[in-house]
């Protein structure tokens, strides 16, 4: 189950087995008895020995049945270890999240019947449980263990071939970075999307929570470069594209940066498309709390607390709902900013909200980071600039690199002007950029300069290699993720 | 043989304490000179007879609860014990009670162990009226999202039961969303709804019989949105809208949704043909929510002027009325009935009784879509009058939006987030035509006492129906 670990935490995450009657009939009624029976199997997965334990004891269930039941029907041991198709059958088809776990179910559901058909014939026919059979007495007694051994060894490669085949390092790679990140363990996940960052290969998803792990850390401007941000700004957030896959993602971003409103926006949509899961009930009483809607957070309170492992994080909640502050959830509009006419959220281009939560909370760095860094990522450098702080006393690489582009477009007595100040190294390092040989490689232009704003400008930028217009209306291009 | 006798000794002393301890009455050893809080409020509510048994949970804090049910001043007919406070009434007794005390308020007598002593509250009253409610609601289950869809139906309750079957799942056509059910005067075999995803359209039922329809006027651009039957079931009149939504930054209210274009047709059901009048599809005014009078010959509706900014808490809509000449196809000139804009407020749901006497509306600060606004309360037009007033008896300090009348117009259901403010429940209310008022609304009972502590989706647009609706055939929508 170690291999599978990431699909039965993916497993876990979309199923919640909760211990009332109204669930089990909506359950039933909607999706049947196999995924019924699936979710509470995947509960045990909370803990991933508790659910590896349940996990195994189902399947050797299943072969013991199925082995049992076979030999009262033929008679004869089962030489041919039949019985372990089912099991088998049932391992491989959870060697994906595309796969359902209610093939599990299905296997114990045909061995539970194989058994009890066994049995009624075993009954029927007199055998007894003792004396099921008596085996003939054979030349090569040996030889039915060799024939069972190597059908056996056959059926077990075949598996391992077909879960290697299946396995999907990306997937799991994601999955458990995920889990990383819900569970705070922000280095563990920082590790693994390095890890996968150094086998070359790159993935929207992982540079986003990435960044959204930097976001939090407060290094985001000057972490953000070390990996090539080829996505633009959709490593930095999900515009809203009406795509179900996405609607589980937005919230980590915004609740990072304080759109409690936009957060739980997206909380409630990931709750249409997932259902009444515990990753989604948990946001979204948290979210509720943290805006001052104790009785909405306890209606999603009350169904954590009917599950069997996440009851006790309910009823934490619910020991904290009266208090927003208790969530640690920075909020950009703390309480008594104005509802003001047309104070919209912008869900494509986030840069608008996060400069209304500025004027609110001019002390949130995180939405002052996220913004400028959306700012560079749409080739805004002109309004990059507008909207830094001029007291800032140590700025971040970037934007001074962001900076020198802007001098460039001005001159140096217009950007003296306005205060604005680039370091001699950045300066220096610049020059060299742009004196780079003319036939140096785009590697080691890459290794030399991959770091820089410049670097990304004129090679990685989604929207080209120029500084955008300021006047220009940025509508950004959202297709949606191609990994999700 | 005497090791069985012993057997069943022990069990017979093992039970008859527990059969005691069920059927035994507390005497209470003190009074409380209140009532106890009930979750969902029953008390002081009038239910119809046929309505199923209310289950709820008192909030006062105890150790023990002791609840009896009886009828008028007559001695208690059941009592129920409850360690957590939560009563779930046996339907088959209800009703014996309700029916063998016409006239005569349902008495619920609750008291509580604290601190090992017994007190008695005061009794609350359920009042029983004798005028029928239609047998079923009809709503759409829906989890509060705002864009996405997955799993959804409309449904039909029984409203003596706690029986509900689905009219149309989209688990069935392939997670189309489905929307905007409509009954003409509650008639179960003449009804409609709208399909929305690829195989999408307008689902029409009459005499049982279904199409998948797209009804659109040529002169409009957008297609047919909220609908109301005409009283002769040949006709829908539909609102054409431009539907957007706008999300709030901060506060309370999580949404906006707002009227880009609305203009107003009537589809020809049996024509398969709709028109329009240039008075009620201008550019200069959003009219929506058409409502036809039971004579069927005046449509009410909301009107409003548009804004091209994002200013769209400025949009207050008035209530007007139009008559419609079917025979040419004509409407006549817009009236304003209710200049609400001008008091700074904003009508929606206008919603003739079936006796053409009252208008019930929806009344919000602005905007049309009153169900994500707080301040959103039911008031009540007299069409004969003129005088119009808040239903202050039924609405509270949360939202009451979507309203029907019962086909006797004895009753209304309407959509209320009294609860938590953020779930739509349907509530009920009694109507008194002599003399213009509602009696306390209740919520629609439930099996358990704590449903709607658990239950996270919301009962849109519930409707009276006077008959079970036959469950639509998905080949009607996947393969028409």
């Amino acid at each position: 189950m170690t291999l599978l670990e990431h699909v039965m935490y993916y497993h876990e995450q979309h199923r919640l087995f909760l211990f009332s009657r109204a669930y089990v009939a909506e359950r039933f009624h909607q999706y049947g008895f196999l995924e019924t029976g699936a979710d509470f199997l995947m509960q045990f997965f909370y803990y991933p020995w508790l659910g590896s334990a349940v996990m195994a004891t189902v399947l050797t269930g299943c072969y013991l049945l199925c082995n049992f039941g076979l030999q009262m029907l033929i008679r004869c041991y089962d030489w041919l270890q039949l019985s372990l198709v089912a099991p088998l059958w049932a391992l491989l088809s959870m060697t994906s999240i595309e796969y359902s776990p209610g093939a599990a179910v299905l296997a114990l559901v045909f061995s539970v019947a194989l058994w009890l058909l066994g049995m009624a014939v075993g009954l029927v026919c007199r055998y007894g449980f003792h004396r099921r059979f008596k085996p003939k007495t054979l030349a090569r007694p040996w030889l039915p263990f060799v024939i069972s051994g190597v059908i056996g060894a056959a059926l077990m490669i075949t598996a391992y071939c077909h879960v290697v085949k299946s396995f999907n390092p990306v997937e799991r790679c994601l999955m458990l970075t995920e889990r990383s990140v819900k569970n705070g363990d922000y280095q563990d996940a920082l590790n693994r999307i390095e890890g996968y960052h150094n086998s070359g290969r790159d993935n929207q998803l992982l540079q986003y929570f990435r960044n959204v792990i930097l976001t939090r850390q407060g290094q985001l401007p000057y972490r953000m470069m070390e990996h090539p941000q080829r996505f633009g700004l959709m490593s930095l957030y999900f515009p809203w594209t009406s795509d179900t896959r996405q609607s589980e993602y937005g919230a980590y971003m915004l609740e990072s940066v304080g759109l409690l409103n936009d957060a739980l926006h997206w909380e409630n949509e990931a709750l249409v498309v997932v259902g009444e899961t515990a990753p989604h009930l948990v946001n979204l009483a948290r979210y509720n709390i943290a805006l001052g809607k104790p009785v909405i957070a306890q209606r999603y309170i009350n169904l954590l607390k009917q599950s069997l492992f996440y009851s006790g994080e309910g009823k934490r909640l619910e020991q904290l709902k009266d208090d927003p502050q208790a969530m640690g959830l920075v909020n950009a509009f703390p309480e008594g900013a104005p509802s003001e006419s047309g104070f919209f959220s912008n869900i494509i281009y986030v840069v608008h909200n996060l400069k209304q939560s500025l004027r609110y909370n001019p002390s949130n760095k995180a939405a002052e980071d996220l913004m400028l860094c959306i700012m560079l990522m749409t080739n805004d450098v002109v309004g990059f600039k507008n909207a830094l702080p001029r007291d800032m006393r140590v700025m971040p690489r970037l934007y001074e690199e962001a900076l020198m582009l802007y001098k460039i477009r001005v001159g140096d007595y217009a950007f003296a002007q306005e205060g604005l100040y680039v370091s001699p190294e950045v300066e220096k390092r610049f020059n060299d950029y742009v004196n780079i040989p003319f036939n140096m490689s785009k590697e080691e232009i890459a290794r030399q300069f991959g770091d820089t704003y410049w670097y990304w400008m004129h090679y990685l930028s989604p929207y080209g290699p120029t500084v955008r217009d300021p006047q220009q209306q940025f509508a950004p291009s959202v297709t949606p993720a191609q990994h999700l | 043989m005497t090791h069985h006798i012993s057997h069943r000794l022990l069990l017979m002393a093992a039970i008859i304490p527990i059969l005691s301890a069920c059927n035994n009455r507390i005497s209470p050893e003190s009074q409380v000179d209140a009532s106890p809080r009930l979750n969902p409020d029953y008390a002081g509510v009038t239910m119809p007879i046929n309505m199923a048994a209310p289950s709820f949970k008192v909030l006062e804090e105890a150790d023990d609860y002791q609840l009896e049910v009886g009828a008028g001043d007559a001695s208690a007919s059941w009592y129920l014990r409850s360690k957590d406070g939560s009563f779930a009434l046996d339907l088959d007794k209800w009703r014996k009670l309700v029916e063998g005390n016409a006239g005569q308020p349902i008495k619920l007598t609750v008291s509580t162990l604290n601190d090992g002593q017994w007190r008695g509250w005061l009794p609350i009253d359920i009042y029983i009226n004798g005028d029928t409610i239609d047998p079923w609601i009809a709503y759409r289950l829906i989890y509060p999202g705002y864009e996405l869809w997955n799993r959804m139906g409309i449904y039909q309750r029984q409203l003596s039961s706690y029986l509900q079957e689905p009219i149309i799942e989209n688990k069935d056509i392939e997670l189309q969303c489905v929307n905007c059910h409509s009954f003409a005067k509650g008639d179960a075999q003449t009804m409609m709804l709208h399909v929305r995803g690829p195989q999408g359209g307008t689902v029409i039922r009459r005499e049982g019989h279904d199409v998948k329809v797209n009804p659109r006027c040529p002169a409009l651009p957008n297609g047919a949105v909220y609908p109301s039957w005409h009283p002769s079931g040949r006709y829908i009149a539909f609102a054409s809208n431009d539907i957007k939504q706008f999300f709030h930054l901060a506060g309370d209210k999580p949404i906006e949704v707002s009227d880009m274009w609305a203009d107003l047709m009537v589809y020809d059901v049996e024509a398969d043909k709709a028109f329009t009048g240039p008075c009620v599809s201008t550019e200069e005014w959003l009219e929506t929510f058409p409502s036809w009078t039971p004579a069927g010959d005046e449509i009410y509706f909301c009107r409003a002027l548009p804004r091209n900014d994002l200013y769209y808490d400025s949009i207050r809509y008035d209530l007007c009325k139009v008559s419609v000449d079917l025979a040419t196809q004509t409407f006549g000139e817009p009236e304003v009935v209710i200049a609400a804009s001008q008091e700074g407020k904003s009508v929606s749901f206008p919603r003739v009784s079936p006796d053409g006497r009252w208008l019930l509306y929806t009344l919000s600060d602005y905007g049309n879509f009153s169900i994500w606004h707080k301040e959103s309360d039911l008031w009540l037009l007299d069409l004969v009058t003129g005088t119009t007033r808040p239903v202050d008896e039924v609405n509270s300090d949360n939202v009451e939006s979507y309203h029907t009348w019962s086909s006797t117009g004895r009753w209304i259901v309407f959509s209320s987030k009294r609860l938590d403010g953020l779930w739509g429940r349907p509530y009920f209310a009694h109507f008194d035509p002599a003399t213009g008022t509602f009696d306390k609304p209740f919520a629609l009972p439930q099996p358990q006492a704590d449903f709607y502590d658990y239950f996270t989706r919301s009962y849109n647009i519930p409707e009276f129906i006077t008959g079970r609706v036959e469950p639509i055939s998905p080949e009607v929508v996947v393969n028409p």
